[in-house]
């Protein structure tokens, strides 16, 4: 038997090395047929393993993981198709000649507080005039046109337009650090805005912003929305609601920037200031004040872990005229939502004045190998509170969330970022294109 | 009982499935080594029917090995009562017989220094003194290129260093090449090409991949385009790796799990093969950790069948393809989710050594390649596959024999076929490779008991004495002769056991092991012959302990009787 494999395969390497050109041109039906004769009736060794006592021991594992097998290969499936190397399809090439010629359009994960899912169109081919649309899923909508002038890169920039945004399913709690969540109830808003903005950088790390803007809003009960009540059967007549309100709005910031970026990962502390007084028009009795601030901290321990610490407050104050009306419901400072209070919902309490705490321990997980993309957990804690008066807080009035959450961060910025908040009312999932620190 | 009913219960007839499923998967099916049937060299090299060029989504395979497959992996039962599968294409003698995969070069007849050299080339090179013709251009992918037909109408395809890195990769992909080659894989031919811009013309009709993978006609500035992304030489022209197109018709990638369900000839499933096995030994060596199937290609060559190669070794040594390897690479996969779940339970405080390194690129020609931090054992390449992550302590010896083979000369050989312009470049570099193998070989010889070419016979006084070489000793591995072979023989129908102790020879490499209870002369065994194959076969278990290891696992030879002496008929580390 030895002789014989011995003889099989020096007649197969002959016949495998001889130079190709000595060889015939096609595979005939015959040569196929004398090859599949002879692989049949090759003994050999089996191509896999029998199975043995350890494979019976498999069984139940494997019935167990039937179904995430199954929805593994489904999400691996979904992936490579979204990445498979292949020419755009019509559409998407569509798509792309449209953004050629200055015409961009997207989905985007939100165009507002609460608005779901949108599409937006953005027009920049006769720089620097400019124009956007967008809608999303639950109806909230935002238009703008305008001329933008400046270096979008360097930061410097004056944008004089008119926008437009309609927010179809916001919520209100009631004024206060003790409303309860039973008092949810919506309503919709439309803000219109003209007028002028700038930016502009004194210096790398100092920055004004100024903005002068006649503003007219207004709040109504939904005409369709979800099962909630509306803020009109909750609260009854409140300003703000059911009626327009107009303003001339006039303000500053200052930013002061000491951060600095190494690899993915920022370091220092960023600081502003904004103030803006809101000037009623027309037939709008109500003047305010708005002052507020936050300070951005971040403590690198090592390339691969940060704290993280974001503190922000601010005030209202009205010119405490007795008759006038105050301020709009809608226009009071909020706490609760991922800028403030990842376990409360947006906007969750509502007054004057607030005051918010959120703090990051961010850590690397995994680096893309050309360090394309970083992914990074996250643990967080934010405290907050609201109140008529910041000098008025107790220790009641103070909410605490917490949570985990994944950074995706790529060599353009943030990709996504995703959470999972939890507070003494709820449990909240978050996924979010930007950060606010 | 005619018309009765019989009703059948699943949940109730479980148990009663499992055992007969036990029973039958007991029972086995294939004879005791090693009267089993063993691989035929050159099975796979029948005629087949051409078959498709296939192309599969690289994402879903690699998250599928980087997720599922280590999960499954880990929750095993298989991993925890280390039962892993053998290879199942070896020989009573625990080797591979040379196939569509693997021919056996320097590990059998070693190879001179010069042939090391060549490689698989069969002319020296593009040859560039005359015009160039490039016939499609690549934009899309990590490292642009051309494919070019040379005046001898030779296809290549050209690839360049990432900038700043003059040598880096094409050296490394050239020195890899060889060295892959001469441990017995298909190999395309790799050259290291210098060529002036003014050679290169356009062929009408060439089109060019985009970034976007739309494919457009080709034109002067696209050739500009993609050699203004490179560095030139200091005296003006272009250096970059050209490989060869191989002989036959590009068929698409092979896995390193299954087989190819296209190709009769593909009998063993990849995942159990000797030689894709003992692969991970040689990448690890060479740092190669690029190592998928995106690097390999079948090719349909004369006369109708595949034959398998490793393609593009640009992510070998110190070269991570477009910029010095990452620390990370050779630590831990790409997607590691073991890691990833000790740095997410701790908060990022776990950390793996190759974190805290800081890296150094001492010469920006040779990269990024570990020497005290290489440990054989723990190498990873980028991406898991079903062959390196299946591989025995057998397989890993096999694939260490291939890395012993190669001496001092012949690795310098090899890389002095990158062409690195500095000499002590060239000599670093030889000097991290030959120390590299001397870790693998360390490593893997001392896991199992290294014997080789064993032989039996009958001693002066008509003992049974068995001899073989310690691969140890040869490879000259520190305090090796510094050992002894416990051994154990076993011959059950003629009620033969007995066990005994050897002290290696110091310095020799051929060991001899006696058996003095054992007579093997007809007139004083008193055996007669044997009744039938299986029970004519002795086996004779040693297990070298050295001074300076851990443990070895054993080593089984395989004797058989026929009635006056004993023959070697096969081993098993």
């Amino acid at each position: 038997m030895a002789l014989g494999r011995a003889v099989l395969g020096s007649l197969l390497f002959v016949c495998t090395t001889v130079p190709t050109n000595l060889m015939a041109q096609d595979v005939d039906q015959a040569q196929l047929a004398r090859a599949d004769s002879a692989r049949a009736a090759l003994v050999r060794p089996p191509a896999k393993p029998p199975a043995d006592f350890t494979s019976v021991l498999e069984v139940p594992f494997k019935i167990i993981g039937f179904p995430f097998l199954v929805l593994g290969e489904t999400v691996f499936f979904l992936a490579g198709e979204i990445t498979l190397p292949k020419p755009p399809n019509a559409f998407v090439a569509a798509l792309r000649s449209l953004d050629e010629q200055g015409l961009t359009i997207g989905i985007t994960p939100s165009i507002g507080p609460r608005s779901g899912f949108g599409a937006t169109a953005n027009l920049s081919r006769f720089h620097p005039f400019y124009a956007t649309s967008g809608l999303s899923v639950r109806g909230s909508r935002e238009h703008s046109a305008g001329f933008r002038f400046g270096d979008v890169h360097e930061g410097n920039q004056l944008d004089i337009g008119w926008s437009f945004q309609r927010d179809a399913r916001l919520r209100f709690w009631g004024v206060g650090s003790s409303t309860t969540p039973d008092l949810l109830s919506q309503y919709e808003r439309e803000h219109h805005a003209a007028g002028a903005s700038g930016r502009y950088w004194l210096h790398p790390s100092l920055g004004v912003q100024a903005r002068l803007q006649y503003e007219t809003f207004k709040a109504e009960d939904p005409a369709v929305g979800d099962d909630d009540p509306t803020v009109g059967e909750t609260f009854g007549p409140i300003f703000g609601l059911a009626e327009t309100a107009e303003y001339l709005v006039t303000g500053g910031s200052l930013f002061l920037d000491f951060t600095h970026r190494v690899g993915f990962q920022t370091r220092g502390v960023r600081l502003q200031v904004d103030a803006s007084t809101y000037r009623g028009a027309d037939d709008t009795d109500s003047d305010f004040h708005r002052i507020g601030g936050s300070a951005d901290l971040y403590l690198p321990l090592n390339p691969r872990q940060t704290l993280a610490i974001r503190s922000q407050a601010a005030a209202l104050r009205d010119d405490g005229d007795p008759g006038s009306d105050g301020i709009p419901f809608y226009l009071l400072n909020r706490l609760g939502g991922s800028n403030s209070s990842r376990g409360f919902r947006t906007g969750r309490f509502t007054d004057n004045d607030v005051i918010a705490f959120m703090g990051e321990w961010r850590y690397e997980v995994w680096h893309e190998l050309h360090s394309r993309a970083r992914m990074e957990f996250f643990l967080f804690l934010d405290e907050g509170a609201v109140a008529n008066r910041l000098s008025e807080l107790t220790s009641d009035d103070w909410h605490t969330s917490y949570g985990v959450g994944v950074r995706l961060a790529t060599v353009h910025g943030l990709a996504f970022v995703t959470f999972l908040g939890f507070s003494d009312e709820q449990t909240r999932f978050g996924f979010k294109s930007g950060w606010p620190f | 009982m005619r018309g009765a009913r019989v009703r059948f219960s699943p949940l109730a007839s479980a148990p009663v499935l499992l055992l007969v499923a036990a029973a039958s998967a007991c029972g086995g099916s294939r004879a005791p080594f090693p009267l089993g049937p063993v691989p035929i060299a050159y099975a796979d090299t029948l005629a087949i029917p051409e078959p498709e060029e296939r192309e599969r989504p690289e994402v879903p395979k690699i998250l599928r090995a980087a997720f599922a497959g280590e999960i499954s992996r880990v929750i095993s039962p298989r991993s925890w009562l280390g039962t892993a599968h053998e290879a199942q294409n070896v020989t009573h003698f625990d080797d591979v017989v040379s196939s569509a995969w693997f021919e056996h070069r320097n590990g059998r007849d070693r190879m001179t220094p010069e042939e090391v050299h060549r490689g698989a080339s069969t002319v020296t090179g593009p040859d560039t003194s005359r015009t160039i013709e490039v016939i499609a251009g690549k934009a899309q992918g990590i490292s642009p290129g051309f494919t070019v037909r040379d005046a001898r109408g030779d296809r290549y395809l050209f690839k360049f260093d990432p900038q700043g890195f003059l040598h880096l990769s094409s050296a490394a992909g050239v020195i890899a090449n060889r060295f892959f080659h001469a441990a017995g894989y298909h190999t395309p031919e790799d050259y290291i090409v210098v060529f002036d811009r003014d050679r290169l013309r356009l062929r009408e009709g060439s089109t060019i991949t985009m970034p976007d993978f739309t494919k457009r006609p080709m034109a002067e500035d696209d050739i500009s385009a993609v050699l203004d992304l490179v560095d030139s030489l200091p005296d003006g022209r272009y250096l970059a790796v050209a490989s060869k197109f191989v002989p036959g018709i590009p068929k698409g990638p092979f896995y390193f799990e299954g087989v190819r369900r296209d190709d009769p000839n593909d009998h063993y499933h990849h995942e159990f093969r000797r030689e894709l096995r003992g692969l991970y030994v040689v990448s690890s060596w060479l740092n190669h950790v690029d190592m998928r199937f995106a690097n390999t290609l079948d090719a349909y060559v004369e006369p109708g069948y595949l034959r398998h190669y490793l393609i593009d070794f640009a992510a070998s040594l110190g070269s991570g393809t477009i910029r010095p390897h990452n620390a990370r690479e050779g630590m831990e996969y790409n997607f590691d989710f073991w890691p990833w779940l000790g740095r997410i339970g701790t908060l990022g405080f776990y950390t793996m050594g190759w974190e805290d390194r800081e890296q150094e690129i001492i010469d920006p020609s040779l990269g990024w390649l570990p020497v005290e931090d290489f440990d054989p054992e723990d190498w990873k390449a980028n991406w898991p596959n079903g062959a390196f992550v299946g591989a025995t302590l057998r397989d890993k010896y096999w694939g260490a024999k291939l890395v012993a083979s190669f001496t001092d000369e012949q690795i310098v050989a090899a890389v002095s076929a990158g062409q690195l312009p500095k000499q002590t470049a060239r000599d670093t570099l030889a000097k991290v490779i030959q120390h590299r193998r001397d870790q693998v070989v360390r490593q893997w010889f001392g896991a199992v008991t290294p014997v080789e070419n064993v032989e039996a016979g009958e001693g002066d006084d008509g003992t049974l004495e068995v001899s073989f070489d310690d691969l140890a000793i040869r490879q000259q591995i520190p305090d090796a002769d510094d050992a002894a072979y416990a051994w154990a023989f076993k011959h059950s129908d003629l009620k033969r056991q007995w066990q005994g102790s050897a002290r290696a020879e110091p310095g020799q490499v051929r060991q001899t092991i006696r058996i003095p209870n054992l007579r093997i002369s007809a007139a004083g065994s008193g055996a007669g012959s044997p009744r039938d194959e299986a029970s004519s076969t002795a086996t004779l278990k040693i297990t070298v302990q050295r001074t300076t290891g851990a443990s070895s696992q054993a080593a089984t030879v395989y004797l058989k009787w026929d009635g006056s002496r004993y023959t070697v008929a096969g081993l098993q580390h």
